[in-house]
């Protein structure tokens, strides 16, 4: 939970941009290729994918290539926004050089408050919008757009959403795995039994049902 | 000729057919073996083992099908099996069935089978399906990426079975192929397995591949734990090494490594589809099975739907059933006074007129009902339905600790016992399938409604439905508490998990149809049967020995047997008749009514047999009368239905259980209400 509320740490959001700028560039991200990039060691570099990857943001694919899903490549574009806007702010404005601003504005962005920023990025891009709420991550009042993880228990038919974690144990987080239900994946609830329980989703385009009290387990993002 | 020719060869080749539940693994059997199918239990379980040799290009394939499953994990009894087999058999083949409108799901358990370095052909099942979705499959690519051989099927129609046959036997026969590509994991991780593999030193003798081994330890697999300690060098150190290259993982990844590796295989099998589907997300797969859901899971339809189907099966079970039962009927008796007419009387007659003949028939009397019940049961299991009865019921039956599956055999129960306690097979928890069975016996079958017509004739004859009623009631909810006690006290408390796939519909194939029905009930009637036919056999003895030419005479052992019963049964206010009529009920319930006819002296005992009234309203009150019928209802499931239990829980553990319960239940019941009855002053 805490995870969703704060946001991306500072070095996922490096790790994002990293991504989107080789996949812009080359059309696509090795795992290699991020490590040279970022100039750090491949394990951290596979690590940091995996937190991407179980907050919906990243996908892994075969010879380790990643790519960013909808959710990521948005996230991804908005922080190039940001660089990109504290960058020429950098330049245009203050006179700084392009690879000294460049340096400066990869820790700006990160460093400056939320509010900020949005002060900044208006002023920049000749915005007076000043409220905020055309941000993602850092902008927005708590709890509105972003990741509340509810439970899949909850949610009513019709109801879209990314799994966020499966909590739980043995046999019933093994079953639900083995299932596909891992971090990540996309699910809709189709309709409730009709004597309330048990539920039915679609995932991974197929059908499956389970129980209310099973569903508890598994915390969705809506949207 | 042939063995000169092949010496260099091996003589048989083993294929395992493995694949998710509904990826259509079963047809693909059915259709690659037909008819020259085994089907067995695997050592120990209840688990069906099916079999078939086949010969294609002058080769032997001897084709397993092992349990649908949806991973190589060792969580349920169906996963233990399919690895077990997998690992410590020499298989020469696995053939993977994948269901082509399903890729994703499918594919997940194909990464771990990879892993096991046996050579695999991929059958692209259903494509048909698939190819009306609009997916395009590259199965060349398909094919070079994972290192196997690929091919397309439609198995419900028989395509591609020859294809599978002859890919098979390439792979089998094919030294110098490479072993499938197994998944890549996560680099991080590849790195660690690559250094344990190093470090660990597993004998080369081991029959589980080293790397598979390794995975599934460091995933926390107890089984392969145990197995790594004992191949290794170094012992059970080896498995300290495991402990912490799983927490440096852990660590590096914030997260359990069990769910890392999968979230990998997902990623991996997300990453597959996007380079050989050329559209990879499509619903159109749901637009009939949506549209058929949408009326048969309503909200307010659905239920009346369901019941108005189980009505179905029910009637079409014991009515349709039952035109041939009474012809058997017939038959058998027709058989039996053809015997009689041709043997000398005597004891020898009587045994194969009386015993034999009429033990058989009594086997046999059942297959119709088995059959018409099975062909229901598949229809509505290969069609898609029963994951929706399950889905329907759930929330009923999970109140009363069973799962959604157990409605179907609980309902059946009111028709026959046998039938019902074969139908539990389709609950695929084995824990959920014997409580099932354990409470099936209480539900009141029809052979038990002669007894009550009978005394409620005599006893009760102005309010005898409701009093029959009580019966069926009382049948219910013993049913009911027994199974929650069962679930307290036998069971697990934590219920197994219900997470269940609902398939899309589809229309069932007659041939596998006919095959179903054609295996299950001939298991009844190979099994079951010589249960039945000895203890008939057993039951004529007793009633005839010492020979003095009548049935359950007072002089025979069955009667001396009652008499001796008779200090047991005083208690519960009945004699030695009664003693004797329920041991004959052992036989078959309705047996109980005749009985009490000879015991009487009334040489025909039917319900309707107004001196037989006349006579019962002499030794019972309408107090014992009701006691008695409780007692019929209660105290011992008949021969058939132990017979079928012993098969279907393979246990004598258990069916002793079901007798020891049901006797003690009956009986205690019987002495509260009796001494209740005396109490209270009713009569």
């Amino acid at each position: 939970m805490n995870e969703s509320t704060e946001g991306l740490s500072r070095s996922l959001e490096d790790y994002l941009e990293a991504i989107y700028n080789l996949i812009r560039a080359r059309k696509n991200a090795r795992v290699k290729d991020i490590a040279e990039a970022m100039n750090v060691k491949m394990p951290s570099v596979t690590g940091a994918i995996r937190s991407l990857v179980s907050k919906g943001l990243a996908d892994h694919k075969p010879y380790d290539h990643v790519e960013l899903t909808e959710t990521g490549l948005t996230h991804a574009r908005e922080i190039a926004r940001k660089h990109e806007a504290v960058k020429r702010f950098l330049v245009d404005s203050l006179g700084l050089e392009e690879s000294q601003a460049e340096e400066e504005a990869c820790v700006i962005e990160h460093a400056i408050r939320p509010e900020t920023l949005d002060r900044l990025l208006a002023f920049v891009e000749g915005e007076r919008h000043v409220g905020g709420h055309n941000c993602c991550r850092f902008g927005g009042p708590p709890g509105q757009g972003r990741g509340q993880g509810r439970r899949l228990s909850e949610l009513e038919p019709g109801a879209k959403g990314r799994i966020v974690r499966v909590r739980g144990r043995g046999l019933l987080r093994k079953r639900l795995m083995d299932m596909g239900l891992v971090s990540g994946t996309e699910l809709e609830v189709v309709r409730a039994a009709p004597l309330g329980d048990p539920m039915e989703i679609r995932i991974r385009g197929y059908l499956l049902s389970l129980r209310r009290s099973e569903a508890e387990h598994i915390e969705v993002d809506e949207g | 000729m042939t063995v000169a020719l092949n010496n260099d060869k091996r003589t048989e080749i083993v294929v395992a057919l493995v694949g998710n539940p509904n990826s259509g693994k079963t047809t693909v059997f059915n259709e690659l073996t037909g008819s020259r199918q085994h089907v067995g239990n695997w050592p120990g379980v209840t688990v069906e083992r099916k079999e078939g040799i086949v010969l294609h290009n002058g080769r032997t394939l001897r084709i397993v099908d092992l349990p649908g499953i949806y991973s190589l994990s060792a969580y349920s009894l169906e996963e233990t099996i399919a690895r077990d087999f997998l690992i410590h058999n020499k298989v020469d083949v696995i053939v993977n069935v994948v269901d082509a409108s399903n890729l994703e799901r499918n594919l997940y358990l194909t990464t771990q089978l990879l892993e096991l370095g046996i050579g695999a052909v991929v059958a692209l099942n259903m494509i048909d399906m698939a190819e009306k979705m609009g997916l395009a499959i590259d199965t060349n690519r398909f094919a070079q990426l994972l290192s196997v051989e690929v091919v397309s099927t439609v198995a419900s129609r028989g395509q591609g079975m020859s294809d599978i046959l002859e890919k098979a036997i390439e792979v089998a026969e094919c030294a110098e192929c490479d072993a499938p590509r197994a998944t890549r994991h996560n680099p991080e991780i590849e790195h660690e397995i690559e250094k344990l593999e190093q470090k660990l030193g597993i004998s080369p003798d081991c029959s589980a591949p080293r790397r598979w081994l390794i995975v599934k330890a460091l995933e926390g697999d107890a089984e392969a734990r145990r197995h790594l300690a004992a191949s290794s060098e170094i012992g059970d150190r080896s498995l300290s090494e495991i402990d912490a290259t799983r927490r440096h993982l852990e660590h590096v990844f914030g997260d359990d490594l069990e769910t890392v590796i999968a979230d990998g295989r997902y990623g991996f099998v997300g990453g597959l589809i996007r380079e050989v589907v050329s559209k990879p997300v499509c619903k159109d797969r749901f637009c009939t099975t949506n549209k058929i859901d949408d009326v048969v899971l309503n909200r307010y339809l659905g239920i009346p739907l369901f019941l108005a189907l189980m009505w179905l099966t029910f009637k079409l079970t014991f009515d349709v059933g039952g035109l041939f039962t009474n012809f058997i009927e017939h038959g058998v008796a027709a058989l039996g006074n053809w015997a009689a007419a041709m043997l000398p009387p005597g004891p020898l007659s009587s045994l194969i007129v009386d015993g034999a003949i009429a033990g058989v028939g009594g086997v046999i009397v059942f297959v119709p009902n088995i059959a018409m019940m099975f062909v229901m049961i598949s229809l509505l299991e290969d069609s898609g339905y029963m994951a929706r009865a399950a889905f329907l019921m759930d929330r009923a039956m999970h109140l009363l600790g069973l799962h959604g599956k157990s409605f179907i055999p609980l309902m059946m129960g009111f028709g026959c016992n046998v039938p019902a306690v074969m139908a539990a097979r389709t609950l695929e928890n084995r824990e959920d399938r014997i409580l099932t069975i354990l409470i099936t016996p209480l539900i009141s079958c029809t052979a038990r409604l002669p007894i009550y017509v009978l005394f409620t004739g005599a006893f009760f004859s102005h309010n005898g439905a409701w009093v029959i009623f009580s019966l069926y009631a009382v049948g219910v909810l013993l049913a009911v508490a027994s199974g929650k006690l069962f679930r307290k006290t036998l069971f697990s408390k934590s219920a197994s998990p219900f997470v269940m796939e609902l398939p899309p519909y589809r229309v069932p194939t007659l041939k596998g149809t006919l095959i179903h029905v054609w295996e299950r009930s001939s298991v009844f009637l190979t099994k079951a049967g010589t249960v039945i036919l000895a203890a008939s056999v057993v039951i004529w003895a007793l009633g005839s020995l010492p020979w003095d030419g009548t049935f359950a005479s007072e002089k025979s052992a069955i009667s001396r047997l009652g008499h001796l019963l008779e200090p047991v049964v005083r208690p519960i206010g009945m004699d030695w008749r009664a003693a004797v009529a329920l041991l004959f009920g052992l036989g078959a319930k309705e047996v109980v009514v005749s009985t009490l006819g000879v015991l009487y002296g009334h040489s025909q005992g039917g319900t309707e047999h107004i001196a037989l009234r006349e006579s019962l309203r002499e030794s019972f009150t309408p107090l014992t009368a009701y006691t008695f019928m409780l007692m019929s209802l209660i105290y011992v499931p008949c021969v058939a239905t132990i017979a079928a239990i012993r098969r279907e829980t393979n246990s004598w553990k258990w069916t002793t259980l079901v007798i020891g319960y049901s006797l003690g239940l009956a009986y205690g019941l019987a002495f509260l209400v009796y001494r209740m009855g005396l109490l209270t002053g009713v009569q």
